[in-house]
């Protein structure tokens, strides 16, 4: 599904380059459930955000579904990302003048979903995530394990065929943490591939396959 | 999608009030001021376009030349002129003459009327669009016994029957059969008038009108269709000149269409300006407000970006493309715009008549015409494209992660537009004001301008009996025995108001080249210590003097022109007639301080129109009831009117009040906009620094420390604006002030003054703001974050 190849990353600080990511070459199966670990600024959310579209590498290939991804501009990097991938992160983001219907609902508005459909679809995860009792309230109102569920619930509402996740339990307790991972690992039963960025060996057990990453060169790469 | 939309953007709204009511009010400001203007400009335009017949119908104007140069261009024609054009020229369809508005008494048995009306030729209801609601519009000049009335008339002398057919009579003169009613004259005409009677009746009356060398009526023409306008332009001088029917004339015609905006004539040529760069000047200033206005909404909705930035992150993650958030910006826009249209309109509503009362207009803004929704709409649409164009395209073009990631730093760019419209608002500002201060000093100047005669206490009172004329030395008698009257004369017109001019006055030594225009006032005795004139040398006319019929009195312009060193004794002549000069007065101003004083000769005029008198100001009402019941003595059919000389001269600045009433409406407006742009500034960077004056204040920074901070920017931004402001105000103000021939200094003073109260102005609203958060205790402000 996704094939990465001397990936490189790195920003200009005046003369000096400071690299990020260096040499990644990586190959990730639909239907993997991958963990990333590594030191906090190892480059583990800047090659998460590349697998998602989100960031561009300086050099190398990036083939999605085969697709050579690297080679696409702008409109066409949004509309891939809007279809295939979605997105949890660690401080949630949802958005706050919205309900949480509403922002379980704004993915389906871009892509132009009809009305009736967005209803039974929203319903349908509001139920399976057990929110519905929610719904009609605003983030602020809500707990952070909440907010997780309903981010993850937004992320996923789209079907995606890749979920990316970046610390998606680093704010939360350990029981409330659980509670999302299950929720993972339920959809990767469903066949989603996932990606997720993690500090917490517990996390990384529910995952299929494991990298290190360490100064931007991947170290290790296990099943689990 | 769009309901969303709007449901985000109204939620948007409520959440935060202060910005948004910021947002809202000025936009419904410029939106208001923008729609009172393009009302008022509207009007303008509207004048005399209810003529169906407008693209042929032409006013004849005709330009006059004078040996020393002088080009006058009048619209007085002479009376063979109408046949001459239809004769000799295959283009003209008709030809009309029409003379300038008399006053008349119309008596029907009990019912009276005094109006004023014109008197036309035959076709003139064929040319104009005034149409008949009764009678025979072909047919109702057809005869000299005839006359068409307006509606308003008939409805005062024949209030329970049909005037046509009717007869009425004109008190003095005789009794004339109504032929026609005509609907009342809309006020967008420049010619107003309620009774039409037949110019040949005048002519019968007025021998002068046949010949070739008086100019008197107004001659209109309708070309025929198709007809090019240069083509008879060509063709009017040769006519005027042919068989020496005028020498040093000629002719050319103005659309009905210009004869409101564009009737500005300079030594022949159109001089550009009149009553159009008014509406130009207007129609920038609002255009302007409006801008600051928007400038206020952009400025704000970019210093709220990096609020905005997350949000814009987030939909983009999850999906939303460039168009999609541009959208969604969109809409915002729409709704502020709609709310800001919605209380712009009623605040106008509210305010217009105000506005009118004020400034003695009469704009009408009716929500059942399409105009005002054409403007409404061009306004709305306008206001979403500059309001919502530029926030859409900054807040739409961040990439998801800066804005995401608290990356985000606002563009140095952004900061820089935003300054940029701030010191343009600023400039608008303080050249508007400036500039208002000027004019509003130049107005001052034409009322406080000594102008040379007693006008407060001098009274012109006209006759309207030609009785009456006869009998003024009694009249004369009777008024000085009133003890407030001081003095009493009278003339031919209204010392401020010449009209007459001769070019046949000549002189010893005159080369005999040359003819010069003087002013010529038909005076009577007593004249010089009625009015209040100067005298310099020399004496008054005076009863006693029999032989003062023959003499005259000049003013200093005169003796100028004729290289008189020492006139009095001297002669010139009217013609072949001499007249020995008595007396020399100072130059006075006899028209508006926009005309240079010309060369004037006052002389014993048997012929009265006023009589002129000087009261003393003590007891104004009782002098004026004793003055009204000496006149109803001598013409008790005619009702008392009277006008002071200094309402008459007040008159004439009008237009130039009007100027200043807007110019200070716009300025407070622009002013206000600035204020309401920097609160909104201010409350967005207290917000954002709000930890960072926490932090300064548990450091030790005082009160004014804290505001200093916020001021330091506004400080710059001010100076430049006054800067720039500076030379625009000072250009445009001469401009403005070129219009006079009398006229003031602009006083460098003015400007920094200005400049300095706006800074102030800019400061007491940022300290308003920002010295709550100065004085306020850190540990909360800490704390919040
Ligand atoms: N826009 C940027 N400009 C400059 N440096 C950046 C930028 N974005 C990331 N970096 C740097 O790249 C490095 C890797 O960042 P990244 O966020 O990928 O690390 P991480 O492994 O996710 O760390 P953490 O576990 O703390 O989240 C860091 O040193 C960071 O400072
Ligand atoms: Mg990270």
């Amino acid at each position: 599904m996704i094939q990465l190849k001397n990936i490189e990353r790195y920003y200009r600080s005046g003369l000096q380059k400071s690299w990020v990511l260096r040499d990644i070459n990586l190959n990730i199966k639909q239907g993997e459930f991958l963990t990333i670990m590594g030191p906090s600024g190892s480059g583990k959310s800047t090659l998460l955000n590349i697998i998602g579209m989100l960031d561009q590498p300086n050099n190398g290939e990036y083939m999605f579904l085969d697709e050579p991804v690297h080679k696409f501009r702008e409109s066409r990097l949004t509309e891939l990302h809007k279809n295939y991938i979605g997105f949890v992160f660690q401080a949630y983001h949802l958005i706050d003048e919205l309900t949480v219907y509403e922002n379980i609902e704004t993915p389906l508005l871009y892509r132009g979903i009809k009305s009736k459909e967005r209803k039974s679809l929203v319903a349908d995860v509001l139920d399976r995530f057990n929110i519905v009792a929610k719904k009609d309230l605003f983030p602020s109102q809500l707990s952070g394990g909440q907010q997780q569920l309903v981010g993850v619930a937004r992320a996923v509402i789209g079907k995606p065929k890749l979920l990316l996740a970046d610390e998606p339990t680093g704010n939360l307790h350990t029981s409330q943490g659980e509670i999302i991972m299950d929720l993972f690992k339920e959809l990767h039963k469903d066949g989603m591939t996932i990606i997720q960025v993690t500090h917490n060996e517990r996390n990384a057990q529910y995952g299929t396959r494991m990298i290190g990453l360490e100064d931007g060169f991947v170290r290790s790469d296990v099943a689990v | 999608m769009l309901l969303n939309n709007l449901k985000i953007s109204w939620r948007r709204l409520w959440l935060d009030k202060t910005t948004s009511s910021i947002h809202i009010f000025s936009l419904a400001l410029g939106i208001a001021s923008c729609l009172l203007i393009s009302a008022w400009i509207f009007q303008q335009f509207q004048v005399d376009s209810f003529h169906e017949k407008e693209d042929r119908l032409f006013q004849v104007w005709e330009n006059q030349y004078y040996s020393d140069g002088t080009i006058l261009s009048v619209r007085a024609t002479p009376g063979p002129l109408k046949k001459v054009l239809e004769e000799e020229m295959p283009n003209v369809a008709k030809a009309v003459r029409t003379t300038w508005e008399i006053e008349k008494e119309f008596r029907k048995e009990q019912h009276t009327a005094t109006t004023y009306g014109i008197y036309a030729d035959d076709g003139f209801f064929q040319v104009f669009t005034f149409p008949l609601s009764e009678g025979d519009a072909n047919t109702a000049l057809s005869k000299p016994d005839h006359i068409v009335i307006s509606q308003k008339m008939a409805d005062q002398l024949f209030p329970d029957e049909t005037a046509v057919g009717q007869s009425v009579e004109i008190i003095n003169e005789q009794s004339y059969t109504v032929t026609g009613v005509m609907k009342n004259i809309p006020k967008a005409s420049t010619l107003y008038f309620d009774y039409v009677l037949p110019f040949k009746k005048f002519e019968s009356e007025n021998e002068w009108l046949l010949g070739w060398q008086n100019n008197g009526p107004n001659t209109w023409v309708l070309l025929k269709k198709g007809t090019l306008l240069t083509d008879v332009e060509n063709k009017l001088t040769t006519l005027i000149k042919k068989d020496s029917r005028q020498k040093n004339t000629e002719l050319f015609l103005q659309s009905i269409k210009d004869r409101y905006l564009y009737t500005n004539y300079e030594n022949g040529q159109y001089a550009g300006g009149g009553r159009i760069e008014k509406v130009r000047l207007f129609g920038v200033i609002a255009l302007l407000i409006f801008l600051i206005s928007c400038i206020n909404f952009i400025s704000l909705t970019t210093a709220r970006v990096s609020k905005r930035a997350k949000e814009v992150g987030i939909r983009k993650v999850i999906g939303a493309n460039k168009r999609a958030l541009v959208g969604q910006f969109f809409t915002e826009a729409i709704l502020i715009s709609f709310l800001a249209l919605l209380i712009g309109t009623s605040l106008l509503l509210f305010i217009l008549p105000y506005f009118n009362t004020y400034t003695n207009s009469s704009i009408v803004i009716s929500m059942y015409s399409q105009e005002t929704w054409i403007g409404l709409t061009s306004v709305f649409l306008l206001t979403i494209l500059i309001a919502g164009s530029y926030p859409s395209f900054v807040l739409s073009s961040f990439g998801p992660l800066t804005a995401i990631t608290n990356r985000f730093k606002q563009k140095t760019s952004q900061g820089l537009l935003r300054n940029i419209l701030v010191v343009g608002q600023f400039t608008v500002a303080i050249a508007l004001i400036a500039g208002t201060w000027v004019v509003f000093q130049q107005i001052q100047f034409l009322q406080q301008k000594e102008i040379g005669f007693n006008q407060q206490q001098l009274l012109y009172i006209p006759i309207k009996s030609p009785e009456l004329a006869q009998k003024y030395p009694v009249l004369k008698e009777d008024l000085l025995k009133i003890p407030s009257v001081q003095s009493v004369s009278a003339c031919n017109q209204k010392l401020n108001d010449i009209r007459y001019n001769t070019s046949g006055i000549t002189w010893k030594g005159m080369p005999p080249e040359e003819d010069h225009l003087f002013t010529t006032i038909g005076a009577n005795f007593d004249f010089v210590k009625t009015t209040g004139l100067s005298l310099k040398e020399g004496r008054d006319f005076s009863i006693a003097h029999r032989a003062d019929s023959m003499n005259v009195i000049i003013n200093e312009a005169a003796a100028k022109l004729m290289g008189m060193d020492a006139p009095i004794g001297e002669s010139l002549y009217f013609g072949e007639e001499p007249a020995q000069i008595i007396g020399l007065v100072k130059d006075f101003h006899m028209y508006s301080l926009k005309y240079e004083i010309t060369p004037a000769v006052l002389y014993v005029d048997p012929d009265l129109s006023y009589v002129y008198v000087q009261v003393a100001t003590d007891d104004i009402p009782n002098t004026l009831a004793n003055l009204e019941q000496t006149f109803n003595s001598y013409q008790s059919n005619f009702p008392f009117d009277y006008q002071f000389a200094d309402e008459k001269y007040s008159q004439y600045y009008q237009s130039e009040r009007f100027t200043s009433q807007i110019a200070i409406l716009f300025s407070i407006l622009a002013l206000l906009l600035c204020g309401l742009g920097v609160l909104g500034l201010t409350i967005f960077s207290l917000e954002r620094r709000l930890k960072e004056i926490g932090i300064r204040k548990v450091l030790g920074a005082s009160a004014g420390q804290i505001v200093g901070l916020f001021s330091k920017n506004i400080l710059q931004m001010v100076g430049l604006a006054f800067f720039i402001a500076t030379p625009i105000a000072y250009y445009f103000s001469q401009q403005w002030l070129e219009d006079f021939a009398y006229r003031i200094e602009i006083t460098w003073w003015v400007f920094p003054v200005v400049g300095l109260g706006v800074l102030l102005f800019a400061l007491l609203t940022i300290s308003l703001h920002s010295l709550k958060a100065a004085v306020a205790s850190p540990i909360s402000s800490l704390r919040k974050e």
